[in-house]
């Protein structure tokens, strides 16, 4: 009976002033009768009573508890701080204080997640920012060589990354993979740039470049991290082409002669896998004729899908250089394969970095015309195409 | 989607070895599973040799060869042993890429592994 009551303002409301308006009658009567005939200014008295005890009760009952979460809910307009509101009624008050606390409780834990989710995407963006700074703007003139790359990032920052370095007389083209996403990988890429470059500057083997920047690079990561890689070094003067590989994919080499490939083991192990590479990796010669292309990719190109689950697959890459290899230059032979990938790919989701560097051997040492080949980082920007 | 499973055998208490089965395929999605069942296999392993067996592992990613270098390289810390049996072609093809075979040897067998140890 007495929460039957307390549930339901009304009730609540009419049980307490029935029984003020009980005792009230009860005193009356108690001093008048039933039959008294008092005064009209009594009557009037009397009513003023009745009229301020239902405001008290309209006050106290509903006025000053809804005042309080009311209070709380400006607060809350305003984006100042609010508080819990603590009540032990149950009637429809009640119900709306507790709809108040739960809703509050709820909106804190998402505007946390909310938070979180930004200072993450903000990383995301730093990463992305690291991944964009190393990448070289311009495809470099190289004497007696033409290169050309196409890279385009994952949604998710991934971990490939290239870059040409110039040395006196030599000029070093890399290509690279690091494991995982983000903002590690984005840093493991950019101190192996940075110790590539400074090594580049040291020393005249790549053989000592990379065993030195594995020597430096290993200490400096977490040990589940690795970076593949291959690093190709063209001597302008003899114009012969030298490699180290760490662990990377297959260096793909078109012969103009036959028109046909050969698919040389990269070899070596990937950079901060062991402390020490020294006795695994090796600098091996790159026999070129006038003509040839190499073709350096990642993973994310022959691991890509398409909607259908299929594998893009090395088979088809090959395919894909060999039909275009004939006629293009690096810069229209990656242009191509990046089209024909597209299509394969189609609306599948990219989940992993692509890249494709090409490279030819033209023996022509006077390049005076620059190249002037912007890296490409979307499909839709097409490059022109010559053909060499 | 794809799955992997953990299945170990009995312990060889004479050569003092266990050989730990990995059952479908570490990618992307599953990566997070491996590593956490992989560390909770590991936290209550005492031997001093441990042998992955890998015969019905379909796929391994990048990541997946990341950790696996990382427990080598924790093992050889402690002086342990890891070794690899059963690695399909496929996955032998990718361990060959990265270099991983140069670091932990691949075998076609148990007997073979428990013989080297």
């Amino acid at each position: 009976m007495f929460v039957w009551v307390r549930k339901n303002l009304t009730r609540r409301f009419a049980l307490i002033f029935f029984i003020l308006a009980a005792a009230l009658g009860g005193v009356a009567y108690y001093y008048w009768g039933l039959t008294a005939n008092f005064p009209l200014y009594y009557s009037l008295a009397g009513l003023a009573g009745i009229f301020l005890i239902a405001s008290l009760l309209i006050y106290k009952l509903i006025d000053s508890p809804l005042r309080k979460i009311t209070k709380q809910m400006k607060l809350i307009l305003t984006g100042k701080s609010y508080k819990r509101i603590t009540t032990n009624r149950i009637d429809e008050l009640g119900i709306v204080a507790q709809f108040f606390n739960e809703i509050t409780e709820n909106l804190e834990v998402i505007s946390k997640k909310l938070k979180e989710e930004q200072r993450m995407s903000s990383e995301l963006n730093v990463a992305a920012e690291i991944q964009q700074t190393i990448l070289p703007k311009e495809s470099p003139v190289v004497p007696g060589l033409l290169v050309d790359t196409k890279t385009r990032p994952a949604v998710e920052i991934g971990g490939d990354s290239f870059d040409y370095i110039q040395g006196k007389d030599v000029t070093y083209f890399y290509i690279g993979d690091v494991t995982g996403h983000g903002a590690p990988a984005a840093l493991v890429m950019m101190m192996v740039n940075t110790l590539l470059h400074t090594y580049s500057e040291m020393y005249q083997s790549t053989y000592d470049i990379v065993v030195n920047t594995n020597k430096q690079l290993k200490p400096r990561i977490k040990s589940s991290m690795f970076m593949s890689m291959v690093i190709l070094k063209w001597d302008h003067k003899t114009q012969k082409m030298t490699f180290v590989g760490s662990g990377h994919e297959y260096i793909l080499i078109y012969r103009a002669k036959t028109g046909k490939i050969d698919s040389i083991k990269c070899g070596g192990i990937a950079l901060g896998m062991t402390p020490d590479n020294s006795k695994i990796v090796k600098e091996l010669a790159l026999p070129l004729e006038i003509g040839d292309q190499i073709i350096l990719y990642t993973d994310g190109v022959t691991e890509a899908q398409n909607t259908q689950g299929e594998m893009f697959g090395l088979d088809r890459l090959n395919e894909l250089i060999i039909k275009y290899a004939s006629e293009y230059g690096p810069e229209g032979l990656t242009h191509h394969i990046a089209t024909d990938f597209s299509q394969f790919v189609g609306d599948a989701e990219q989940i992993d970095d692509i890249t494709l560097m090409a490279l030819k051997y033209t023996g022509e040492t006077n390049t005076e015309q620059k190249p002037a080949i912007k890296v490409q980082t979307s499909e839709t920007v097409a490059p022109q195409v010559n053909a060499n | 989607m794809a799955q992997i499973n953990l299945v170990p055998n009995d312990p060889n208490a004479e050569k003092n070895y266990q050989v730990l089965k990995l059952v479908g395929e570490i990618d992307r999605d599953t990566v997070a599973n491996f590593r956490e069942s992989m560390e909770q296999f590991l936290s209550s392993f005492t031997l001093p040799n441990l042998i992955l067996d890998l015969a019905e592992l379909q796929f391994i990613n990048s990541e997946g060869i990341g950790f696996i270098t990382d427990v080598y390289n924790r093992f050889t810390a402690q002086n342990k042993k890891i070794l690899i049996i059963n690695a399909s072609t496929q996955i032998m093809d990718i361990f060959n890429l990265v270099g991983l075979n140069q670091l932990i040897t691949c075998l076609n067998s148990e007997e073979e592994a428990a013989n080297s140890l």
